[in-house]
């Protein structure tokens, strides 16, 4: 489903992303983990299409298409789905109106009919149910006065009722308590399918203990640098990111010789 | 002498013969420049209302209570007067203040004078529409208002065009609020882009009173609004509540004075700006708290968006402070689109186009949503969506 190919990224004149390569199917949910600065929320940006992120090397393919060429909306509608390490407040725009406006713009864009609000509440009053939200979050302004875990059940809110084909879940766990971290994997994990596929970023192991990966892989200095189970995390979990400041001395010394 | 002053002092030569109009150099002109109006030579205005059309005259039945304005002259045939409202024409005394030399210029005209005497459950719709047999002359239009002690009067003010033509429209509105009166004004107009609109406004706020003013502005070629307001009584309050969103080559200049004479009074200003394309934006609040307003509250903000390279915002918030023990705010801002917020809308599949629209929408919401009366506040926000063209994202 998602093919990424020696991905070089540059973001203000620095190389980030130096050679990434991975490979996702329908139905599969692959964790990237990795030490802070290694490039893991660039590629969840380069994957939506925020400007800013300069291709300089390598491709992305998603169902055949290559991604990198579509304006971000494109992708949305295409399937792709970015769950924000930090949701933006959006003052003045009714969240509903939002949300309709996205999913309406989505269906438009692959010549489906579009939705009436009688009949995208019904849709919306389902997913909120399911996610434990309460209805009075449809009513306020996007993410504006909402602590951090109510804008991540937000963002998974919006998964829900975007259905994306490829979610990619950028830190979601930062800043939520044991509670919300449950309810928003609860909200994941309903939404895993054959048809689906999840990208979960983060830096802990925690989350991968309610979200279980099929692949994890580790991101460092651009590259990933391992794959392996779900066991691998919990080796991260154990030992830390030192040990592959060792590994890449060793690489290094290899290389000399 | 130009022919645009001549044109305005010939309207009333006795009054006006001293009149002079702001030249090049008049700080409160800066960004208003009347070199074209200066050069252009002006035809003689409509003498009486002409003819409309059925689309026009269908639009101007639709509202209830409503006086008509047809290129500046009052019709009575076509407006509908509610009960508790005394009409009455006077040539009043070019009485308008020496700097705001338009308004001079129409306060010498026969002018309408407009008794408040019951509290007026319905909004009264004053609709000025342009013909266009108005083309190349100057309509100018003087209204007085007065609001007896404790009245209401809710008042929707409109301009309606034809078509799109250079006609220049100088109106000047004087408001009297008596002890513990009320108005809420909303202001829009619909000026087409090659039209001049200059417009003044004098509210003198009694004890107890509350003037509550919104406007959309659209802007024209040239338009300019001065408004200026005199808390007299204790415990007047003044709030405006307004946005300008400026396209094309449009223009809107914005003044207003709000001066507190007595103490305990509350003036209160949330303004917002857009600019797109070649829109030029103007914005001068002031805040003026007299010798002995002790106790006065005064507050001004104005928040404005560049949306293009040649766009242009221009925004001075002044505070003038002569009394003790008060309480004043003042703050101005101008920015950009925020770019997260447009990447997080483009993420989730909404259009860039649509999603600016949006985002643009909610900046000049803001204080509309603020507008306490009902009625006025949607009517506000339609304005403003139709003012927001598509093709201006």
């Amino acid at each position: 489903m998602l093919n990424i190919d020696n991905l070089h990224v540059r973001v203000a004149g620095k190389d980030i992303l130096k050679g990434l390569s991975l490979e996702v199917k329908a139905g599969e949910v692959h964790a990237i983990m990795g030490p802070n600065g290694a490039g893991k929320s660039t590629l969840g940006y380069v994957l939506a299409g925020r400007e800013g992120y300069e291709v300089t090397q390598g491709s992305v393919t998603f169902r055949g298409q290559d991604l990198l060429a579509l304006e971000p909306e494109a992708r949305a509608a295409s399937g792709v789905f970015l769950a924000f390490q930090y949701p933006v407040e959006i003052p003045g725009v009714n969240n509903t109106y939002f949300l309709r406006a996205a999913y309406n713009a989505q269906r438009k864009h692959r010549g489906e009919p579009e939705l009436d609000s009688m009949a995208f509440l019904k849709l919306v009053r389902e997913k909120l149910k399911v996610l434990h939200l309460k209805d009075e979050l449809l009513n306020r302004a996007v993410n504006e006065g909402f602590s951090g875990g109510e804008k991540k059940r937000n963002e998974i809110f919006q998964m829900a009722v975007l259905e994306p084909t490829l979610a990619i879940l950028d830190e979601t766990d930062s800043g939520l308590d044991i509670d919300a971290l449950r309810l928003v994997a609860e909200g994941v994990n309903r939404l895993r399918s054959p048809e689906r596929a999840f990208l979960v970023i983060t830096h802990y192991q925690r989350l991968l203990d309610y979200i279980v990966p099929d692949v994890v892989h580790v991101l460092a200095d651009g590259r990933i640098v391992q794959s392996g189970d779900k066991d691998l995390a919990l080796k991260l979990e154990d030992q830390g990111y030192a040990w592959l400041k060792d590994r890449k001395r060793e690489e290094q010394a290899a290389f000399a010789s | 002498m130009s022919n645009l002053q001549q044109t305005l002092v010939a309207a009333a030569p006795e009054a006006l013969g001293d009149l002079s109009l702001p030249g090049a150099r008049d700080e409160r002109w800066r960004y208003s420049s009347l070199r074209a109006l200066n050069q252009r030579s002006f035809s003689a205005a409509p003498t009486q209302p002409g003819a409309l059309s059925p689309e026009l005259e269908a639009k101007i039945a639709a509202f209830p209570s409503r006086l008509v304005f047809v290129d500046g002259h009052y019709d009575e045939a076509r407006s509908a007067v509610p009960g508790g409202l005394a009409m009455t024409t006077q040539i009043a005394p070019a009485n308008a203040p020496a700097h705001l030399p338009f308004a001079r210029a129409a306060s010498a005209l026969p002018t309408l004078v407009i008794g408040v005497q019951q509290t007026q459950s319905e909004p009264l719709h004053i609709v000025s529409v342009l013909t266009a047999a108005a083309a190349d002359t100057i309509v100018q239009q003087a209204l007085w208002i007065e609001l007896a002690a404790g009245t209401t009067l809710s008042v929707q003010h409109r301009r309606i065009v034809e078509a799109d033509s250079n006609v220049v429209t100088n109106a000047w509105r004087d408001l009297a609020l008596a002890d513990g009166a009320r108005l809420d004004w909303l202001e829009v107009g619909e000026d087409g882009e090659r039209a001049s609109v200059v417009l003044g406004t004098r509210a003198r706020v009694g004890a107890g009173a509350t003037f509550q003013f919104a406007e959309v502005a659209a802007g024209a070629a040239l338009y300019r609004h001065d408004l200026d307001v005199t808390l007299v009584g204790e415990q007047a309050v003044f709030g405006v509540r307004g946005c300008t969103m400026v396209s094309r080559r449009r223009h809107a200049d914005i003044h207003i004075d709000a001066r507190h004479r007595a103490k305990h009074t509350r003036a209160d200003i949330v303004w917002r700006g857009l600019a797109d394309q070649r829109g030029h934006g103007i914005f001068a609040g002031q805040l003026i708290v007299e010798a002995g307003a002790d106790g006065a509250d005064a507050a001004l903000s104005n928040k404005n968006l560049l949306l293009s390279p040649h766009a242009e915002i221009d925004t001075r918030p002044v505070l003038e402070i002569h009394a003790d023990e008060v309480k004043a705010a003042h703050g101005a801002t101008v920015g950009r689109l925020d770019e997260r917020s447009l990447f997080y809308l483009r993420s989730r599949g909404i259009p860039e186009a649509e999603a600016r629209r949006i985002l643009q929408l909610a900046f000049a919401r803001e204080p509309l949503l603020q507008i306490t009366d009902p009625q006025l506040r949607e009517a506000a926000l339609a304005a403003l969506a139709r003012c927001l063209p598509e093709d201006a994202a």
